[in-house]
Parts: C-alpha cells; sequence; structure tokens
C-alpha cells in the first residue's frame, strides 16, 4: 500500500469511518486526478437507479480535497523545525483547540484572547494551518463547526508523522485539476440514519 | 394476556405468509409491441426520406419550411430507432450489455469483508446472483444481465457506506433489485439499459429536432404554412408524449413492485430509511423532471412503501389497463384537437368520433387484447413467469384473482366497445359531411381544391423521379416516360383553379418536354426544362395556397 493509501485509509478512520473499506482506493483514484477524480464526486447521472446517491460515500473526496488545496500551509506546517518533537506539535494543536474554545464561549469577555501575547512562530503556523483547511472544508460544504472539528482532528493525525504526511501531501497534490459539484454532505434528512465521523 | 399475544404472533405469522401481489410484466408487454411498431417506424422513415429527397420535394410537400420541418423529424425519428435497435439487440444478447456495463462503469468482483458480508446476504436469498463493485459514487445499486438468467447487482461506493451506517436499509436496496430479477427487468431496464436512453434522451432530442423547428417556422413564416406548421406542431407536441406514456407507466410499476418486494421481506422501515438517506437535496430541477421518466417520485414510493398496502396494491394492478385506455381512447383526439381547431379537418366532430374510436380500437386491438389476456391468465402465470427468471429459493407465488379480474375489466370493456354497432363507413361520412349545410359552400375554389386533395393527386413528381432513375436503361427509360404522360394527362385534368391554373399547365408542358430531352438522350436541355418546370410548379402551388386564404378562413368547408 503507498503512501497516499495508507494515509487516505488513516483518515477515513479517523473522520469518516463508514468510508474506511474503500478508502485506499479513493485516495489513489484522487491522486491519479482526471477521469479518476471526476468519478469520486456524486452527481446526477444519466441513468439514475432506483435510490439516488445523494450525499453517501461523497465526505472522504471532499475531504481529501480539502487536505490538498490547503496543501501549502500544511506542508509549511508539516516542514517546520518544531515538529521534530511529536509530542511538542500535538500541544500546539490542543492550545489552539482550548483557545477556540474559549473564544467562543458564552460569557468569555470580548477580546480576552486577543488581549494576551502575542503568539509565537509554531503556534501561527498551527494557527494559519488550521484556518486555510478549515476554509476549504467549509468552502467544500461542510458545516462551520463540523469543518472546525474536522480540521483539528486532521491536524492531529498529520502531525503524528510529519515527514510520511509531508509525501502523503505531495502525492496527493501532485495532479492539479479535477472540478466537482458542490454538494454540501450536510447531514441527511430522516431520525434513522446516522452520520458525521466516528 | 397470553391470548392476545397468540393472536399478535398468528397476524405476523400470517403477513410474512402473505404472497406480494405483483403486477403483470407490462414492460415485456410494451416491448414486443414495440418490436411490431419498429417495422411501420421503418417504413415510415423510408417514406419520409424518398419523398424529400427528390428534387421537388419543397414544391411537392408544400414549401421549403415544411421540408425542413419533415426533414428534422427524419432525423428524430432516426434517432429514435437507433436506440431502439440497440435496446433489442440488448435484449437479444444480454452477454454483450453485460460487459459493456462492466467496462463502463469500472465493474469489479471484490472480495474485501464488507463486499462478502452483502454476497452473504445476497446468497441467502438468491445464491445465482453476484456482486460487482464500483467506486463510482452517482448510484447505489443497479441490477444487470450478464445472460438470459445470469444477473449480476452493481454495487457502488454509496451501498458500501449505507452498509456501515445502516445495514438494514441497504439490505432493502439490495432486495429492491434482486426483486427485479424475478420478474426478468434486467433485460429490459437497469444498468445501461437502452430503452431507459430511449425516454431520457428522446425528450430533449424531441425539443431540439422538432418543437423548435416547428416553433421557428410557425414565428418566421407566414400565411397558410404558418398556419398548418403550428397544427403540426401542436400535433407532435401530444404525438410524442403518447409513444412514452406506457413505457414510462411500465418503469414506474416495476420499481413499485420491486419496493414492495423488499417491505414484504425486510419490513418497510428499512425501505423507507433507504429512500430517505440516499435523497439528493441539491438535485436540480431539471435532474429531478428527468428522474421521473424512469422512476416514480419518492414521496409517491415512501407512501407505497408501507406495512399492510392492501388495496394500493390491487390498485397498482389497474394502472397498466388505464394507460392503455388513455393511449388508445383518450390521447388520438387530443393529438386531432389542433387540425380540428385550425380546420384542416373535413368531418364534423361527432362523425369524426364515432369513426375514430372504431379506428382507434381497429388499431390498438392487439394491444387491448394482450392486456386483458395478461391480467385474466396472471394468477396462473405468476409462479411460471418468476420461476423462468430466477433460480433462487422456492417462494409462495400465488397471486388473488380479484385485482386482476378487477383490472381486466377494463380492456375487456373496450373489446365490448369494439365489438359495438358505431361502425361508418368513409364514403357515408363524406356524404354526410356534404349534405350539411355550409359544409363546402363557404370554401373558396382554391381551397376546396387543396381539401380535395388536388395537390396529393398530382403524381408528376413521383413519376419525373422514377424517369431520372431510369436514366441510362432505354427500355426502363421509355416506360418510364409513357407513365410520366400519362400522370401529365391525369393532373391536366383537374388543374389548380384561378391564376395557378395557367401556371400549372405551363409547367406541365415543361415536365413532358424535359422527359422528351431524357428520352432523346439530351441531359443538358432536360436539366433545363426541369429547373423551369420545378419552378413554375412551385409558383402554381403558392399561388393555389395563397388563395385559398388562412385555413381559418375555410373553416366553413
Amino acid at each position: 500500500m503507498d503512501v497516499v493509501e495508507r494515509w487516505s485509509v488513516r483518515i477515513a478512520q479517523r473522520v469518516a469511518p463508514a468510508e474506511a473499506d474503500f478508502a485506499a482506493e479513493v485516495g489513489a483514484a484522487y491522486a491519479a486526478g482526471g477521469k479518476a477524480r471526476q468519478e469520486l464526486w456524486p452527481r446526477p447521472s444519466v441513468q439514475p437507479g432506483a435510490f439516488g446517491a445523494g450525499t453517501l460515500g461523497a465526505y472522504l473526496p471532499f475531504v481529501l480535497r480539502a487536505v490538498a488545496d490547503a496543501g501549502d500551509a500544511l506542508l509549511a506546517l508539516l516542514g517546520s523545525s518544531f515538529l521534530g518533537n511529536g509530542l511538542a506539535a500535538g500541544s500546539l494543536i490542543v492550545a489552539l483547540r482550548a483557545a477556540r474554545s474559549a473564544k467562543e464561549e458564552p460569557g468569555t469577555p470580548a477580546g480576552a484572547a486577543e488581549n494576551g501575547p502575542p503568539p509565537a512562530p509554531e503556534g501561527q503556523a498551527v494557527a494559519l494551518a488550521f484556518e486555510s483547511l478549515r476554509a476549504r472544508l467549509v468552502s467544500a460544504g461542510f458545516r462551520p463547526d463540523q469543518a472546525s472539528e474536522l480540521a483539528f482532528v486532521l491536524l492531529e493525525e498529520l502531525v503524528t508523522d510529519p515527514a510520511d504526511a509531508t509525501l502523503f501531501l505531495q502525492a496527493l497534490t501532485a495532479v492539479r485539476g479535477g472540478t466537482a459539484r458542490q454538494v454540501a454532505p450536510q447531514r441527511p434528512r430522516g431520525k434513522h440514519t446516522r452520520w458525521g465521523p466516528g | 394476556m397470553g391470548s392476545r399475544m397468540m393472536t399478535t404472533t398468528t397476524a405476523a405469522q400470517r403477513r410474512s405468509c402473505r404472497p406480494v401481489l405483483k403486477t403483470p410484466p407490462w414492460l415485456w408487454v410494451w416491448l414486443v409491441f414495440l418490436l411490431i411498431g419498429l417495422l411501420r417506424v421503418i417504413s415510415g422513415i423510408h417514406t419520409l426520406t424518398v419523398a424529400i429527397g427528390g428534387v421537388n420535394a419543397p414544391a411537392a410537400l408544400g414549401g421549403a419550411a415544411l421540408t425542413m420541418v419533415t426533414r428534422f423529424e427524419i432525423i428524430f425519428g432516426s434517432l429514435l430507432f437507433v436506440i431502439f435497435a440497440g435496446g433489442v439487440v440488448t435484449v437479444a444478447f444480454p452477454q454483450v450489455r453485460g460487459r459493456w456495463v462492466e467496462r463502463r462503469f469500472m465493474l469489479l468482483a471484490d472480495d474485501r469483508p464488507v463486499i462478502a458480508e452483502m454476497q452473504r446476504f445476497v446468497d441467502s436469498k438468491d445464491p445465482s446472483i453476484r456482486l460487482r463493485v464500483s467506486l463510482r459514487a452517482d448510484q447505489v445499486a443497479r441490477i444487470y444481465p450478464m445472460g438470459w438468467r445470469k444477473t449480476r447487482v452493481a454495487v457502488f461506493r454509496p451501498l458500501v457506506v449505507l452498509w456501515r451506517h445502516d445495514q438494514k436499509a441497504a439490505q432493502a436496496v439490495l432486495l429492491h433489485e434482486m426483486a427485479h430479477r424475478r420478474q426478468g427487468d434486467q433485460l429490459i431496464t437497469g444498468l445501461g439499459s437502452p430503452f431507459v436512453w430511449l425516454v431520457r434522451i428522446g425528450v430533449p432530442a424531441y425539443l431540439v429536432l422538432v418543437l423548435i423547428p416547428s416553433a421557428v417556422f410557425l414565428v418566421a413564416g407566414g400565411g397558410v404554412m404558418a398556419s398548418f406548421i403550428a397544427a403540426l406542431a401542436g400535433t407532435l407536441a401530444v404525438v410524442f408524449p403518447s409513444l412514452v406514456i406506457l413505457p414510462i407507466i411500465g418503469l414506474w410499476l416495476a420499481e413499485l413492485d420491486a419496493d414492495q418486494q423488499a417491505v414484504e421481506a425486510g419490513g418497510h422501515d428499512p425501505l423507507q430509511r433507504a429512500l430517505q438517506a440516499a435523497a439528493d437535496p441539491h438535485a436540480h430541477f431539471a435532474s429531478r423532471v428527468m428522474a421521473l421518466l424512469s422512476h416514480p417520485p419518492r414521496r409517491l414510493r415512501l407512501r407505497c412503501a408501507v406495512a399492510r398496502p392492501g388495496g394500493a396494491s390491487a390498485l397498482r394492478m389497474a394502472v397498466w389497463p388505464a394507460a392503455v385506455a388513455v393511449f388508445v381512447l383518450v390521447l388520438p383526439f387530443v393529438i386531432d384537437a389542433p387540425l380540428n381547431l385550425s380546420g384542416q379537418a373535413q368531418i364534423p366532430w361527432e362523425l369524426y368520433f364515432k369513426l375514430s374510436v372504431h379506428v382507434e380500437l381497429v388499431n390498438d386491438l392487439p394491444l387491448v387484447i394482450a392486456t386483458a389476456a395478461l391480467l385474466l391468465a396472471w394468477p396462473t402465470l405468476a409462479g411460471p413467469w418468476e420461476r423462468l427468471w430466477s433460480s433462487g429459493p422456492r417462494r409462495d407465488t400465488h397471486q388473488p384473482w380479484w385485482p386482476s379480474l378487477a383490472a381486466a375489466s377494463l380492456p375487456v370493456g373496450m373489446l365490448l366497445l369494439f365489438l359495438a354497432p358505431i361502425q361508418v363507413s368513409q364514403q357515408q361520412l363524406i356524404q354526410q359531411a356534404g349534405s350539411q349545410e355550409g359544409s363546402f359552400a363557404g370554401c373558396s375554389p382554391a381551397a376546396r381544391w387543396l381539401l380535395d386533395g388536388g395537390l396529393n393527386r398530382s403524381e408528376v413528381s413521383t413519376e419525373y423521379e422514377q424517369l431520372l432513375q431510369a436514366d441510362g436503361n432505354k427500355s426502363a427509360l421509355g416506360a418510364a416516360a409513357r407513365r410520366l404522360d400519362t400522370a401529365i394527362q391525369k393532373a391536366l385534368h383537374d388543374p389548380p383553379p384561378g391564376s395557378a391554373r395557367s401556371v400549372f399547365i405551363t409547367s406541365m408542358s415543361e415536365y413532358r418536354i424535359a422527359a422528351q430531352d431524357m428520352v432523346a438522350d439530351n441531359t443538358i436541355a432536360a436539366d433545363s426544362e426541369i429547373s423551369a418546370a420545378s419552378s413554375s410548379y412551385s409558383d402554381a402551388i403558392d399561388r393555389v395556397s395563397m388563395a385559398a386564404g388562412s385555413i381559418q378562413a375555410s373553416v366553413g368547408c
């Protein structure tokens, strides 16, 4: 299994477990680009069957695309020296998550987070990677809260093995292009249907 | 308490033992009549192609505008024919379609655990069905044939996701697809079916090739031809729907039947969840409309997918015969309404109705008889029909009689109508129309000449075409020249009135001279004469059309 397939499975297991069975193939198809990538997206079929695909099976390709599109910021983070210590990197992400939670919690004095000392360069790199990834996820159609959670989870996963993750990102972004109709992977209607990561 | 529990258990047992009410395989009935209709389509296309291929075609057809519209119709008819023919080939050679489908959708055998789980489930219902997997995300699952009795189900990535989220719902999807196999539907519908293309491509093709050109010529043209084209476009706007109403009804019933079988095997809740999970809230309006050409609306399916369908199932039995009744008795009158309103028809409404009911029943008698016979025999045939296609475990295929008998009353009633004494001969109609006050009194002579078929009686252009084809063969040329002369004589016996008369006579003379030049092997002179003759003939037709005035002015005819 090559690096793209390996990481696609890892990402699917974290954010879209229901899509983990074919995650390796989806990742490989995405990295291949062209028609293989285009066929990953859900779209109206010329010959729809009795059951339309809706947004089933659409989660992972959108996540991979967001990761690829945020590739520059992610590669900058993964290539920085402070990530040599995985524990330090992980704690930076935890700190970022805590800061965001504090900012968003009701009752927190306005400007309390901004009034603290300016963030260190490594903190800035993490925040930049996070914002870049989150923005791509939102533009892919994820809800803002979903996008935030996904971005955190993805960053946590990527920084556990920066070198391998770098190879993954480079392979994923090697072939650009390939458009897809925007489909917001929102929670489907119907009380019986479960959705979302984990 | 104990007796109530026993009653509940007994009721559940009764439900599980109750056979599923299935409608007859109407898609197969439609296919048989489609094959018969193909012969007529071939003949019609050939006739039209010959008619518009000739040098004098525009004049013979009544103008360049109508010729262009007719040419587009030929392209449209040819497109439908190609799709028809492709569909027939795939039914006769399902392996061809199966191999194409697997190549097109990148379907492969797969033995990973999740697919093995699905296969075990399918094996428990019908061990002869194999699964094939595709990475695509535009579908969930579709059945397709690999032979007359060999069937596979294409599993797309979304079904795998659904299997992980809600296995029962995913099983309902597989049960639905397997149910199609028991009716033999996979040979006509399913993944890669050209018959579905027929409907989904035919509608846009019809708009582009027939309706829009007709509308353009209506707007751009004027006078008599514009009115005629308007009437023709109005007619065609209804003709095409009349051709697709039966296959669409057949497709909808097949889907509802498959849903019902999935409900009986797996419960109504999983199927309803599957329908809701697979809905695309962002689908475009156009996509939703196009989907209706092959599948019933989701709301209807959700309503029908209930635990105790009761009368709804029986009602489904009556849908096809009702559609046949509309096709045979209602649509033809709607089709001819634009012509009648424009004054093209010569026959008063009440007489037209009497004749047309009989004519339509004669034309579509085989379809009505087939519908009645299949409904009456269905309770007996249902079991053998299922065993013909499915090698799965034997199920109770007993069908109750009363829904079939009730539904059969409609086509049987139509057959009794056919036997009723309503026959009116064409001659009686014309005489009766002619005797009515003001029937032709209000017509101009030119309109009367046109409505009396004056244009159709001119066989000169057809005979001249025959003469051209005989060029190079002296004996055939001579015979063709003699026939042309006879046609010219006949045309001169009934020339159009008014200012068109002299021009018409001149064109006949020019045709005659052209024929003489052809026989004398004087080709250059013949070409020159035929150009002059065509021009004069067109001029004559235009003059008589102008003299006839608008068609509305001839309504009194």
